[in-house]
């Protein structure tokens, strides 16, 4: 309990805001959909992707010390997008790992990597705050890994609002990327 | 502790208010007129007089602004700021529910309303929010001496959330109902004016003590002593009271004062420049001032000046550069500042009023005229403590107390507040996190909550084949159950008072008396069945639709059979009831108050009416609103797309219009198949295709590799899907687990269906009829097989046989039947095998890949052929299966070969097992009874349909024979067939050929078809 009351319970309670928001929206706009499955499965997709963007900027901007922002983030952007995993491998695909690899060849491949990637540096975030040489690749890896694959999915396999969230995200990525290089280039000098 | 400190004087002090003369307008003459005539200085009058004044008549660049003209405009900024952003985002919301949530859907919607309510209170939020931090800033800035008035500030961020609550809420009112508005401001009138009277007196008495700016004692910085502190509290009247909202609006603003012991009455304080007397005096003047006292701050100089009036004009307010002051004889509290004009020149401390000369100058008539102040509170200010005891004994004098009843604070400029930091009073971070994550746990938890309702509502069944065909789900959803329920009664001027029987769709047997949702799955006509599927998507939803199953249109009722699931109905008249029921829901009214229209308010009422029992409670309340959003939500969807469809379609016919041929040519028993594939499938209007189709015998089907009139479908499931879609189902509805069942399953149930599970034969149905006598019969089919069994094929011990061909079917060209040609040659049939066949993306990439190349291989023959419309849309076509396969990316459920749809140039021969219940005959309907069609009997051009559900000929073995009469048909049997129309011609297949069989062979033959 005294740990507990010196968290600060905003990063946390704003992520949870946004995921429980941003679920119940998927959940109830969709309804509107014609086709419920695969709104919520595209949907869903979006959600992880708004939800993981300040964590991922974050990471971009101050690197594997992000902070308790970059966490609450980065954990209710991987459910969001176990959700949308859920709906596409378990509802649309029936669980059949055999049907994803079908349809999506390599990609299916890089999918379960990031996923497997993400969900072990959500749950060493929460385990293993403190960080060593081994979490610290991990967490550059898991970032690059999603931070890429968001980016692809949306930008260059999409068109129109979501593509242009995909430029968006790629492009605040790399502008606070180089902020970061170049003001630690600054510091040195 | 006493009510009022001028006991024994007067409770409320007597002041004349008099107008500054600088400010004296003719329009704010009324106000001045109204002060002057107030006798509560503090009293609604004269807080009604300065509001008047300070709104009406000056300027702000003119004149001094007040601070209830302040605190006035302050209010007034807090209600646009509740307003400016409740009604812009109001109005993007309302942008969104009617574009995307919710399309033409009614504006008094509940859940519109709510989601509006919602903006409100996010915005409100916001604001409260932004108080808190506010409070926290002002309770950070305290130096932790005096107490901090938290009642007071508390009561300040009170008042600011009240005014930017009027905001949101005048804008929410606009938005919901403008009425609203009215009632709104009915609310918030009576605790809006109490509240602005209560801040107002306060402000008045602030601005009329003349102090120089507004100072709270809490944030006083120099040192005092625990002593010093409680003394200077109680000549402020420093008071913890609550304030509290309905104590506010509707109790009396009684102010109380507390009664300082002599000795702490009155002050002397002292200190250099700069170590913060004035700042302290004024902080005593605020304070009484915000306790309702009548005090007054004023200099050495303008005591001495203003003592005269105290004795000329005792009663009569002060005007200054415009401010109008309390009279001094009528304060309470009297702080004199600078008393001795202390000043710094040239490095050296100077006094410019020394005490004996500033007693002689207050003398007037050889007595100091201040002598009323002994009872009150005092608080004087010099600069020199060296001068202090010079000036105790001139003040005690002049005032007429004791030089000891005076008691003298020294300030120092070395003594520092005790703490500069204090902690938030109110963490904002905490509670805001707490309750971001509250919301966002409880709109998890309804999410779930949701997701495994829809669950139950969707609950998977394995339906039996004969429950699947008669009762099943399959994406044909119509309109909400309660609905249907008190359609006649609603929508009587589109379907009629009993519009199954009007259509010809058939009773259950096992109906009851009861008209109310419980009873509905056995009161409901055959074919329709209950889910809890919105139409289209079938999304599963909390309400109940009634959607259309295979038997709508495939049984019939044939004597003491009863309904026999299988045949072709000989009754319904789908698409006149489609018509119907689609005029029927575009009933939005007629733009008074006397019809609505159909809305879900207006079917949930009827319906609560029609069935008491069911309503009540606050469950039933939240049921109807929940229902009541699916349904407009429903209504409006469906709105949209017929208003889109009618460019395109057409309007629906209604009233008489229904009957009359020339409008719907199908009639009953019949449909228009191709017309609705080629809408459904490509998207085209298919307005002149007249392939008008009887609805055929759904039975004995595993005995038919191929189906369809044409011989065009293979797969049964296909064929059973196609109609479906045919008929309106999405390709999204007919992947959902359970309607993609029901489809096989009903499919499956037609495989064998007249042997097991049997159709009726002749006999079953019409005990009474005659047995045939057996050389009859034998008779019958020898001229059978020796003129029919070719084509047709004949029943065996193991099965019916049909001859052998080397492609099958076995299809007979057109010029060799010689039946009504629309069937097969209609526009854009040659499209449809291969739109038909990529309509589905397939299970595996290849699979895909194929369909893919048939697209491509369609739009090249197109392009090549010069039809370049047609390898335009070919092209899009591409891109539609593209989407469709993103869609369905482990493939359609239903999906299915390349060469299950091909395209035919002529009618199959098929089995014609069970003869008898396959009436009316050729693909068209356009002959009656097996009699007429082997030419026993003739074919009649015109005759009369619909009306009746009892319809056999056994004589004829086929429907009842009614001819219209010189101003057609009986009301009986309203529809008009007449063959020749196009597609309704009845020629064509001559067999056996005419004149090639006596007419008792004839009669021997339709006794012995009568057998099959």
């Amino acid at each position: 309990m005294g740990q507990l009351a010196k968290i600060d319970p905003l990063p946390w309670g704003l992520a949870l805001l946004g995921l429980g928001g941003g679920v119940a929206a998927v959940t109830f706009l969709s309804l509107a959909a014609d086709d419920v499955t695969f709104a919520r499965t595209q949907w869903f997709a979006m959600l992880a992707m708004l939800l993981a963007l300040p964590a991922i900027l974050l990471h971009a901007w101050k690197g594997n010390g992000a902070g308790l922002w970059w966490q609450a983030f980065w954990t209710a952007g991987l459910l969001a997008y176990l959700l949308h995993f859920w709906w596409s491998v378990g509802i649309v695909y029936g669980w059949s790992v055999g049907a994803v690899i079908d349809r999506q060849g390599i990609v299916g491949y890089s999918n379960f990597l990031v996923t497997a990637l993400w969900i072990a540096d959500v749950a060493v975030a929460a385990l293993r705050p403190k960080l060593t040489t081994v979490t610290s690749i991990l967490r550059t890896v898991a970032w690059l890994a999603v931070t890429i694959s968001f980016v692809a999915a949306s930008a260059f396999f999409r068109s129109g609002t979501v593509a242009m969230l995909g430029y968006v995200m790629l492009t605040a990525t790399l502008a606070l990327f180089a902020f970061r290089v170049f003001s630690l280039g600054l510091g040195r000098s | 502790m006493g009510d009022d400190p001028r006991k024994g004087e007067s409770a409320t002090p007597h002041i004349v208010q008099v107008p500054s003369p600088t400010n004296r307008t003719r329009s704010n003459q009324p106000f001045d007129r109204l002060q002057e005539t107030a006798t509560d200085p503090l009293g609604p009058q004269s807080v009604f007089a300065q509001a008047g004044h300070d709104l009406y008549g000056t300027k702000d660049v003119q004149d001094a602004i007040t601070a209830s003209y302040v605190w006035l405009a302050d209010q007034m900024g807090h209600i646009a700021l509740g307003l400016m952003p409740t009604l812009l985002l109001c109005w993007a919301f309302s942008g969104i529910w009617s574009n995307w949530i919710c399309p033409g859907c009614e504006t008094d919607s509940f859940w519109r309303a709510a989601g509006i309510v919602v903006i409100g209170l996010v915005v409100f939020s916001y604001w409260i929010s932004k108080e808190i931090q506010d409070f926290n800033d002002t309770w950070g800035r305290q130096r932790w001496q005096f107490e901090f008035d938290t009642s007071d500030l508390v009561w300040n961020v009170k008042t600011a959330l009240f005014f930017f609550a009027i905001g949101g809420m005048f804008a929410c009112a606009a938005f919901i109902n403008p009425w609203l508005l009215l009632a709104v401001i009915a609310l918030v009138l009576w605790p809006a004016l109490r509240i602005v009277y209560w801040w107002l007196r306060r402000k008045i008495a602030f601005q009329r003590a003349g102090l120089p700016y507004l100072f709270r004692l809490t944030n006083f910085y120099t040192k005092l002593s625990d002593d010093a502190v409680q003394a200077i509290s109680d000549v402020a009247n420093m008071r913890q009271v609550e304030v509290r909202f309905w104590r506010v609006v509707f109790r009396r603003d009684v102010p109380h004062f507390n009664d300082p012991p002599a000795g702490r009455r009155h002050f002397l304080i002292t200190g250099s420049l700069n170590v913060g007397k004035t700042s302290l005096v004024v902080g005593i003047g605020t304070e009484f001032a915000f306790s309702l006292g009548i005090g007054r701050y004023l200099t050495a100089a303008k005591l001495v000046q203003s003592a005269p009036r105290t004795k000329k004009d005792p009663d009569k307010t002060e005007n200054t550069g415009g401010d109008v002051l309390w009279p001094l004889r009528q304060c309470e509290l009297l702080i004199v500042d600078d008393l001795d004009a202390g000043a710094t020149a040239d490095g050296r401390d100077v006094h410019l009023i020394q005490p004996d000369a500033f007693y002689e100058a207050l003398k007037i008539e050889g007595v100091v005229p201040l002598q009323w102040l002994a009872r009150r509170r005092t608080v004087w200010v010099i600069s020199d403590p060296a001068t202090a005891p010079a000036w105790r004994d001139t003040i005690a004098k002049s005032i007429g107390i004791n030089p000891g009843d005076i008691m003298q604070i020294d300030l120092t400029s070395d003594q520092k507040p005790k703490r500069d930091d204090p902690p938030p009073r109110i963490n904002v971070r905490r509670p805001l996190g707490y309750a971001a994550a509250a919301i966002g746990a409880l709109a998890l938890l309804i999410s779930a909550v949701w997701w495994g309702a829809e669950g139950s509502w969707s609950r998977f069944q394995a339906l039996t084949p004969e429950q699947a065909f008669a009762d099943g789900s399959f994406g044909l959803e119509l309109a909400p159950l309660k609905y249907i329920l008190v359609s006649s009664k609603l929508s009587p001027r589109s379907l009629g008072p009993d519009w199954p029987k009007r259509f010809g769709f058939l009773a259950r047997r096992d109906a009851v008396a009861s008209v109310c949702a419980a009873d509905a799955p056995h009161n409901l006509p055959v074919g329709f069945s209950v889910s809890n599927r919105l139409p289209g998507s079938a999304t599963p939803v909390p309400v109940q639709f009634v959607g259309l199953t295979c038997a709508a249109c495939h049984a019939a009722s044939f004597g003491k059979a009863g309904v026999v699931l299988g045949p072709g109905t000989h009754s319904a008249d789908v698409i006149a009831f489609t018509d119907a029921f689609l005029g029927a829901t575009i009933d939005t009214g007629n733009g008074t108050k006397d019809s609505a229209g159909l809305t879900g308010d207006a079917i949930l009422k009827t319906y609560d009416a029609q069935c008491p029992n069911e309503a009540g409670g606050l469950f039933h309340w939240v049921d109807n609103k929940v229902e009541a959003f699916f349904i407009d939500r429903w209504l409006s969807g469906l709105r949209a797309t017929s208003r889109l469809n009618m460019s395109k379609y057409d309007m629906p016919f209604h009233g008489k219009a229904l009957g009359d041929p020339l409008n719907i040519p199908t009639g009953p028993s019949r449909t228009r198949p191709f017309r609705s594939v080629v809408r459904n499938t490509l998207d085209l209007p298919g307005a002149t295709n007249r392939a008008y189709s009887r609805v055929p015998l759904a039975a004995m089907q595993a005995e038919r590799p191929w189906s369809q009139f044409d011989g065009s479908v293979g797969d049964r499931t296909v064929r059973s899907m196609i109609a479906i879609f045919t008929s309106g189902a999405s390709p999204a509805a007919l992947n959902e687990k359970q309607i993609a069942w029901n489809v096989t399953q009903a499919a499956e149930y037609t495989a064998n269906l007249g042997t097991s599970p049997r159709l009726p034969h002749l006999r079953d149905a019409f005990p009474d009829v005659p047995a045939p006598d057996p050389a009859v019969l034998a008779r019958g089919e020898s001229v059978y097989l020796a003129k029919c069994s070719g084509c047709h094929g004949h029943p065996t011990a193991t099965g019916w046989w049909m001859r052998p061909v080397k492609h099958p079917p076995s299809v007979t060209p057109l010029a060799g039947i010689g039946t009504d040609p629309e069937r097969i040659n209609f526009r854009y049939a040659n499209m449809l095998p291969t739109a038909l066949e990529t309509l589905l993306p397939a299970k595996t990439e290849a699979e895909r890949g194929d369909q893919m190349a048939l697209l491509i291989k369609a739009r090249l023959d197109a392009y090549n052929s010069g039809d370049f419309a047609q390898a335009d849309w070919w092209t899009e076509a591409m891109s539609r299966f593209d989407d469709h396969a993103r869609e369905f990316p482990a493939g359609h459920k239903l999906a299915f070969g390349l060469n299950e749809v091909q395209l035919r140039d002529g009618y199959m021969n098929g089995p014609i097992d069970f003869a008898w219940l396959r009436a009316p005959y050729l693909h068209n309907g356009s002959v009656l009874s097996l009699s007429a069609l082997i030419g026993l009997t003739e074919r009649d051009n015109q005759f009369c349909r619909g009306g009746t559900t009892d319809d056999y000929d056994t004589a004829t073995l086929g429907l009842k024979l009614v001819k219209p009469g010189p101003n057609g048909c009986p009301a009986s049997t309203p529809f008009l067939f007449d063959a020749t129309q196009p597609g309704n011609s009845n020629a064509g297949h001559d067999f056996p050929k005419r004149g090639s069989v006596s007419t008792d062979d004839l009669k021997a033959l339709l006794a012995y078809l009568g057998t099959l």
